[in-house]
């Protein structure tokens, strides 16, 4: 058998991957870009749930926590930094990744650390196979 | 780059992986190919019309 590069849980040189598949939540207040990384995420053995509001992100991760958090940073309801707080604060051991292209971002960010949170931030746009790397390195178990 | 264009650059590439990804499936293929043409057309609008603060 060819050896397939994917993510998490998936066939790898051959052999079945016995990694758990890491659940991922996607946060995009635009529709195309979440359920596109989603997708993207799933197509490479991520279990990946996309949403558009960060409430019902937050909601949902009372009933089911993820290990990773990808966020996009200005969206309506709740900056991507405060819903990665409140996310932290019900699911400590998960991960989060920020994305955003605006200038006000490093402000809130800047804003965050001052406060004791540091997030690793992406500038968009974020290119699929960049995205994967980053993803697939945030969710490899330690050795 | 604003942040407009910069989300329709975005999705326009997740959406080229996608496509490439899911050749096999010509049903697919034309979902994703439409929404491209939606996002270019989204652009060329965006990039067409007045800024409100000039």
């Amino acid at each position: 058998m060819n050896a397939t590069r994917m993510g998490a849980g998936r066939v790898e040189d051959g052999h079945l991957s016995c990694k758990i598949v890491s659940r991922v939540f996607v946060v995009d207040d635009e529709p195309v870009i979440s359920s596109t990384i989603g997708e993207i995420l799933r197509l490479n053995g991520f279990k990946a749930q996309s949403f558009v509001s960060p409430l019902k992100a937050l909601d949902a991760a009372q009933r089911n926590a993820p290990d990773l958090l990808i966020s996009d940073v200005m969206m309506p309801e709740l900056s991507g930094i405060e819903l990665a707080i409140r996310l932290k604060l019900l699911c400590p051991g998960c991960k989060v990744l920020l994305f955003s292209g605006q200038a006000q971002t490093y402000d809130l960010l800047l804003h965050a650390r001052e406060q004791g949170h540091d997030f690793d931030l992406l500038s968009k746009p974020v290119h699929p196979n960049v995205l994967i790397d980053r993803v697939n390195a945030m969710t490899r178990p330690q050795t | 780059m604003d942040a407009k264009i910069r989300n329709s650059f975005e999705a326009i590439s997740n959406l080229i992986y996608l496509i490439r990804a899911k050749t096999p499936d010509p049903i697919a293929t034309l979902i994703y190919l439409d929404m491209v043409e939606a996002q270019v057309e989204s652009l060329y609008k965006y990039l067409d019309a007045p800024r409100l603060d000039s």
